[in-house]
């Protein structure tokens, strides 16, 4: 066996399996927090707000409302069936959604996405 | 012997120049592991300050508590014998003194741009709102709460 070669392969083995380690551990990525967990409970007091409101409460208003309580951001709201975009939508979003009894006891749906 | 020699040299060369570049792997992997330990680091005071800030405006919305009114503002219905979340009692939040826990604390607190509290600046501070009732009409609460 040639003693030279064994250990010049060694060498080169070693280094591949650095190299392969290094690719492994990858790029650091960055923590979320909970700031998700606020945003969703922002949503929450919004989607509140709408429910004692809502028998005399417009699209207008709603975009309004949805502007002043996350400004800068985009997102979608749908009373019932009906879709309301805000901005322009994003990838990744928060959302959250409430049903309740109008005055005359008929169900209401709204729910409420907010792009990140 | 020549070729002895030029192929020792060769080797010699060549092993040189592995022994460098495993040495640089090495010293890459160790920087980075400690670029990832700085951020983790860094990552564990941003959400400890996330966690204590988000529960704690998330408390006022939502509770009621006479003591400390900077953990539960929210409006006691007599009648009905509760508390109803996300509704502010105004008067209760004026009697509010700070709140300090260690090296956190509420730097201040605004309803409508009106405030009720002002403790000063610590070193890393982070602001959050929330919508709340008051009175009848919608406004924005803005907590800012700091750690020295």
């Amino acid at each position: 066996m040639n003693s030279n070669g064994f250990w010049l392969s060694v060498e080169a083995i070693a280094c591949l399996a650095l190299l392969g380690l290094l690719l492994v551990t990858g790029v650091p990525v960055e923590r979320q927090g909970l700031l998700d967990l606020h945003l969703f409970k922002k949503e929450n007091d919004l989607l509140l707000a709408w429910a004692k409101g809502f028998d005399g409460l417009t699209e207008l208003e709603m975009r309004q409302m949805f502007s002043e309580a996350f400004p800068g951001k985009a997102g979608e709201i749908f009373v019932g069936r009906k879709r309301i975009v805000v901005g322009k939508p994003g990838k990744e979003s928060v959302a959250t959604s409430a049903k309740f009894f109008g005055k005359g006891l008929e169900l209401h749906e709204l729910r409420l996405v907010v792009f990140k | 012997m020549r070729i002895i020699d030029e192929a020792g040299f060769v080797f010699s060369f060549d092993l040189a120049i592995a022994f460098l570049a495993v040495l640089l792997m090495l010293s890459l992997m160790l920087a980075h592991f400690g670029f990832e330990k700085e951020l983790a680091l860094n990552s564990f005071e941003e959400i400890s300050l996330q966690r204590k800030a988000v529960f704690l405006i998330d408390s006022m919305v939502k509770n009621r508590n006479e003591r400390q009114p900077l953990l539960g503002a929210a409006v006691l219905d007599r009648e009905k014998g509760r508390v109803l979340s996300n509704e502010l009692d105004l008067s209760l939040l004026g009697q509010a003194s700070g709140f300090r826990r260690e090296s956190f604390f509420v730097s201040s607190v605004s309803v409508a741009g009106k405030n009720f509290l002002f403790e000063g600046a610590g070193e890393n501070c982070m602001g959050l709102d929330r919508l709340v009732l008051v009175q009848g009409s919608f406004e924005k609460l803005l907590v800012v709460a700091c750690e020295q």
